[in-house]
């Protein structure tokens, strides 16, 4: 018989808790927090004039927030962001004029006779007859021979600083991109960045691995090379590799 | 002129005859392996998107503000700074002058526009740009309707978007963050479930300050969250639907409910029920109500959280003296340690990516966050404070989210830190914060 009292008043109790508690929990809730779909139009937008292009210019009188509401917390009021002036030194490079790649190129063309057979300046230089031993440019380790180790090291740090690598990406020991290009004279960009590594466009790490390599290309233009070996370092074939990254 | 016609066609023969010969010793390319690169952010320009009345130009002004704050916060991208802007746009189909975003080393230049229709919608579209190839980078470029109130949804879509078509992996700027808000003396503390957008703005309360709440976690295909409540005076795990307020405790239970999470597929809950001192993982199926038990051990198991394909799942247990990271099947089959460092390991989260999972490691009377592969190796630690507990993943499994308190008389708030190491941030919130729980993407 007191088991039942008990067990009554027990069961009461919890029927009065979730009577009382329950609600009280969900008091204050204001309006529920509907995420409402933001719509997507995809597909090319340049065929959209702006609305208003006909409309008359409107004063420009200071126009409150439309939102009215302040935002709570804005972290952006807080922390404005400030940025220091670009380094002046770091010289955007020129844009020079592209030749046209797939027209008949009748300078280059005369160019190419002039080397291969009757420039004997140019042959001079590729003998280099008064550097027997002492200047002869030397192969680097790995590299072509057209550059001195020590040209192939700077020509690396040179682009450490142009180069973001992917060692961040999920799985970055296979962004791996080999690119190639042709020089000018100046050490501007003649031709490419050519992107030789295939490229799954589906494969998006892969896809932005290889702009960032082609960036670095061009935004480390133009490069200081030596004058005389011009014929040699013309074209230059890059591996983007970051695993040696990946592995310090 | 007869010279240089024999001239041409002997270089033509030349070139025919001898492309082998061609490209011998002195022609032969430089061939160059360039191993180090560097990780700075990607420096980019986004005017203030054009509008075309008052109220579209401070949209436009607005959306540009959002937009620059979220990639400059991702730490991958840096903003110029729009003082120094030199081109003006008057239309999103303007052609840039790359010349002038050169000279500011902009690498990437965002064009917007944005229009209220006589609907009342706003429309916005935009263009993104290579400034160093001097050319529209394809893919990116699309437009989003809504309406005005939502336009900082809008910026964080672009955000996503451009975010997406730089780095190549998805954004998580269109989030939200649940935590839970915690006013009042450590004696009276009103702890209450709130939900704010990923960059802080929005704030909302979601429960009331009368019962006390913990550990809320998101569902990763709903806006839905599970959490634990003392509304009934013992730990219970709720659900709750933030569409539409609705709140309800999941199924009744021989004794306490605690630890919950979802599946991926956002179906079932996987939790921890203590009966008699004994703390064993179950899940349970959201529609059926039914559930399984997934552990069977006298110690404690506890915290479980799914692998993304839902075939495995990483919990801590003490069955090894202390606590401890385990995986094992989604059945609860082959148990397995994964953690073997100092310390004890506790709250593990598997990333949405998958190739990780964080934890909080306790060890030498600081608590830090970290990360490790599935299969134990790999460990980092990440952050490490008096206490940093709790990690949470952004939906693209880069950033993790915990909450730190530098003393213990101190207060708990909420931080942020790239799965580098790098990149930590405090995350600004209206009051004291813990237990963030971030949300997946919102549609």
């Amino acid at each position: 018989m007191r088991g039942w009292a008990i067990s009554i008043f027990l069961h009461m109790l919890v029927l009065a808790a979730a009577i009382v508690v329950l609600p009280h929990a969900v008091r204050e809730l204001a309006a529920p927090l509907v995420v409402v779909p933001i719509e997507a139009v995809v597909g090319d937008i340049s065929d959209v004039a702006p609305i208003a292009a006909a409309a008359p210019p409107e004063p420009l009188a200071p126009q409150p927030d439309p939102e009215g509401a302040p935002v709570l917390a804005d972290p952006k009021a807080l922390t404005p962001i400030v940025e220091p002036i670009p380094d002046p030194t770091s010289k955007p490079k020129p844009k020079k004029p592209e030749k046209p790649k797939n027209s008949l190129d009748l300078d280059s063309l005369a160019r190419l006779i002039d080397r291969s057979a009757k420039n004997p300046g140019a042959k001079a230089t590729q003998t280099a007859p008064n550097a027997a031993q002492g200047e002869r440019p030397r192969a680097g380790v790995g590299a072509g021979k057209g550059l001195t180790a020590t040209e192939i090291d700077a020509l690396r740090a040179r682009m450490v600083a142009c180069w973001r690598a992917p060692i961040d990406a999920a799985d970055p020991d296979r962004l791996i991109v080999k690119v190639r290009f042709t020089l000018r004279r100046d050490g501007s960009l003649e031709s490419g960045p050519e992107v030789l590594t295939p490229i799954n466009r589906t494969d998006r790490a892969l896809v932005v691995a290889s702009e960032n390599a082609v960036r670095a290309v061009r935004s480390c233009a133009p490069y200081m090379l030596p004058q005389e070996r011009f014929d040699q370092w013309r074209e230059i074939t890059f591996t983007f590799d970051p695993r040696l990254m990946l592995a310090q | 002129m007869r010279n240089l016609i024999t001239r041409v066609l002997a270089a033509a023969a030349g070139l025919l005859l001898g492309l082998p010969w061609a490209s011998a010793p002195a022609r032969a390319a430089i061939e160059v392996d360039i191993v180090q690169g560097h990780l700075n952010p990607l420096p980019f320009a986004a005017p203030d998107f054009i509008g075309t009345d008052g109220p579209s130009q401070q949209l436009g002004r607005d959306l540009a503000r959002v937009i620059r704050a979220d990639l400059e916060r991702s730490a991958l991208f840096r903003p110029v700074d729009p003082a120094a802007y030199i081109q003006q746009f008057g239309s999103v189909n303007d052609t840039p002058r790359f010349a002038d975003w050169q000279v500011l080393n902009a690498q990437a230049l965002v064009v917007g526009q944005a229009n209220i229709q006589a609907d009342g919608r706003m429309r916005v579209e935009f263009r993104l740009y290579d400034v160093s190839a001097g050319q529209e980078i394809e893919g990116v470029g699309q437009q989003f309707a809504a309406t005005p109130d939502n336009w900082r949804r809008i910026a964080h879509k672009i955000s996503d978007a451009l975010y997406e078509r730089l780095t190549g992996e998805k954004g998580y700027f269109d989030t939200r963050i649940v935590f839970v808000d915690e006013r009042g003396s450590k004696t009276n503390r009103v702890k209450r479930l709130a939900i704010m957008d990923q960059d802080g703005a929005n704030t909302n309360f979601l429960t009331g300050g009368d019962a006390l709440v913990l550990t809320p976690r998101f569902s990763p295909t709903a806006q839905q969250i599970t959490y634990l409540s003392f509304a009934f005076g013992m730990p219970r795990v709720f659900l709750f639907s933030i569409d539409t307020n609705r709140q309800e405790v999941l199924g009744e239970f021989p004794g306490l409910t605690f630890a919950p999470r979802f599946s991926p597929d956002g179906g079932s809950v996987v939790f921890t029920l203590e009966v008699n001192g004994n703390s064993e993982i179950y899940r349970m199926d959201l529609r059926t109500r039914e559930r399984q038990r997934l552990t069977n051990h006298p110690a404690i198991d506890t915290s479980p959280s799914f692998s993304p394909d839902g075939s495995q799942i990483v919990f801590t247990s003490d069955r090894g003296g202390s606590p401890q990271l385990y995986v094992m099947e989604a059945s609860g089959a082959n148990p397995k340690r994964i953690s073997f460092g100092q310390g004890r390991y506790t709250t593990p989260v598997w990333s949405p990516r998958g190739d990780l999972i964080a934890f909080t490691r306790q060890a030498s009377g600081r608590f830090g966050v970290g990360v490790v592969r599935p299969d134990g190796s790999g460990e980092r630690i990440l952050s490490d404070a008096y206490l940093d507990e709790g990690p949470t993943w952004s939906p693209n499994g880069r950033v993790i989210m915990f909450f730190r308190q530098f003393t213990v008389s101190d207060e708990p708030n909420l931080w942020s830190v790239d799965l580098t190491g790098q990149n930590l941030r405090k995350i600004s919130t209206p009051g004291d914060a813990s237990d963030p729980a971030w949300s997946p993407i919102l549609p």
